[in-house]
């Protein structure tokens, strides 16, 4: 576990790049929505592509192409899509989600462990998992490695890890191979958006239980 | 693959603002066009680097273009130069392109177009400012380092690829990746 707060450099390039996959990408939106740590930075990176963009080679392209941009405007009577409202369950009370979560569904709850409950986002790409996982004060989630990269934001409520303490809009990233344990220290549960590219390798019969649901 | 001191954009951030504005105030169909010249050829080279086909890469472009046409309004000049929000347009329609074929019942999720910085009153100046330093860092980096960046910004390669590409070893692929973006950040942070 590296003691970064935010996602590292090379995550929110990859963002600003459009080359994360869902998972990672509603993390760091999430925490930039959550904290002002990583904004500048990131808005840095998109300004990099838009510089970019600007010195592309252009390619060639289809002379008819402005006519056919043209004519479109002209019959620019766009049919509203409809948009049903995301499902999701029910939330702590007083606490808001994040607006970049509210568009999205959410399963219901399922218990996990004493203390600690969980529910799936559902993503538009299959290339990597996000649930919610609350957890309650005090409890400890145990030493668990991972065989892909795992990636964490804190939404309400705060845990330690290795001497670290992560708030309401900090990042977690651990990589493959590393392994951590975390404990909520805050007196209300700690609610946190995961996502992970791999399998978590459980190393307790709490991880086990943690896992059984991560294969659901 | 151009270099970003050899040459000019053909249009300067201030044009850029000024044929958003025009589309914004007037629906001025000559800025339109003037804006599409630009701008439509260099979206359609962004999304076929990133893997799009020609002919998807052209549709998303025209999509891009029509977006700027319909949002024109919604520009906010102090979030960024004109090229980030377009830039950001092409990105967002392609992400939702792969996330479609991938899963047409997907929850139409509208993702914003907006830059992410803070609008303040002295933030156009401060964006000004952010991009030529950008575009003196990215001038500043060795001919490999700007390689190894665009390669990775654009194209998704793996370093593996890169350092295949490259003909040099992946361990130097990575340690050069990480000083190009240790180097952008601190042209970046300087000014936060």
């Amino acid at each position: 576990m590296t003691a970064l707060l935010r996602p590292d450099d090379d995550v929110l390039l990859r963002h600003a790049a459009g080359l994360l996959d869902a998972g990672f990408s509603l993390v760091v939106e999430t925490h930039l929505e959550l904290s002002g740590a990583s904004r500048a930075l990131h808005a840095g990176f998109e300004a990099l592509g838009g510089l970019l963009l600007e010195e592309a080679e252009p390619a060639p392209v289809d002379p008819a192409a402005l006519n056919a941009a043209l004519c479109a405007i002209e019959e620019d009577a766009r049919p509203g899509r409809s948009v049903r409202a995301p499902r999701r369950p029910e939330m702590p009370e007083g606490f808001t989600l994040p607006r970049t979560l509210s568009r999205c569904d959410i399963g219901d709850w399922r218990w996990i462990a004493p203390g600690l409950r969980s529910c799936r986002v559902a993503l538009p790409d299959a290339a990597s998992r996000a649930f919610l996982l609350d957890i309650a004060s005090g409890v400890r989630i145990p030493r668990h490695g991972h065989e892909g990269d795992e990636m964490t934001c804190v939404l309400r409520g705060s845990f330690i890890d290795g001497g670290t303490r992560y708030t309401p809009g900090c990042v977690a990233q651990a990589g493959a191979g590393v392994e951590h344990d975390i404990a909520v220290d805050s007196d209300i549960p700690c609610l946190c958006l995961i996502a992970l590219a791999g399998r978590t390798l459980p190393r307790s019969w709490l991880g086990k239980a943690y896992q059984k649901f991560r294969d659901l | 693959m151009s270099c970003v001191d050899a040459e000019r954009p053909a249009l300067s951030p201030e044009e850029a603002r000024a044929l958003i504005a025009a589309i914004a105030r007037d629906m001025d169909r000559g800025a339109f066009a003037a804006l599409f010249a630009f701008y439509f050829p260099r979206v359609k080279a962004f999304l076929m680097r990133a893997g799009a086909a020609a002919n998807v890469a052209e549709e998303l472009a025209q999509e891009t273009m029509l977006r700027v046409w319909r949002k024109a309004g919604a520009y906010d000049p102090a979030a960024g130069a004109v090229s980030t929000w377009i830039f950001v347009i092409a990105r967002n329609l392609r992400i939702d392109r792969l996330r479609a074929e991938k899963n047409p019942q997907a929850l139409d999720a509208d993702p914003s177009d907006a830059p992410d910085a803070p609008p303040t009153g002295e933030a156009v100046v401060l964006n000004g400012e952010r991009d030529a330093r950008l575009r003196r860092a990215l001038s500043a980096l060795s001919p490999e380092q700007a390689m190894i960046v665009r390669l990775a910004f654009f194209e998704d390669r793996p370093h593996s690829e890169i350092a295949a590409t490259l003909g040099i070893p992946l361990g130097t692929v990575k340690s050069r990746a990480r000083l190009a973006v240790a180097h952008l950040r601190r042209h970046l942070e300087d000014l936060a």
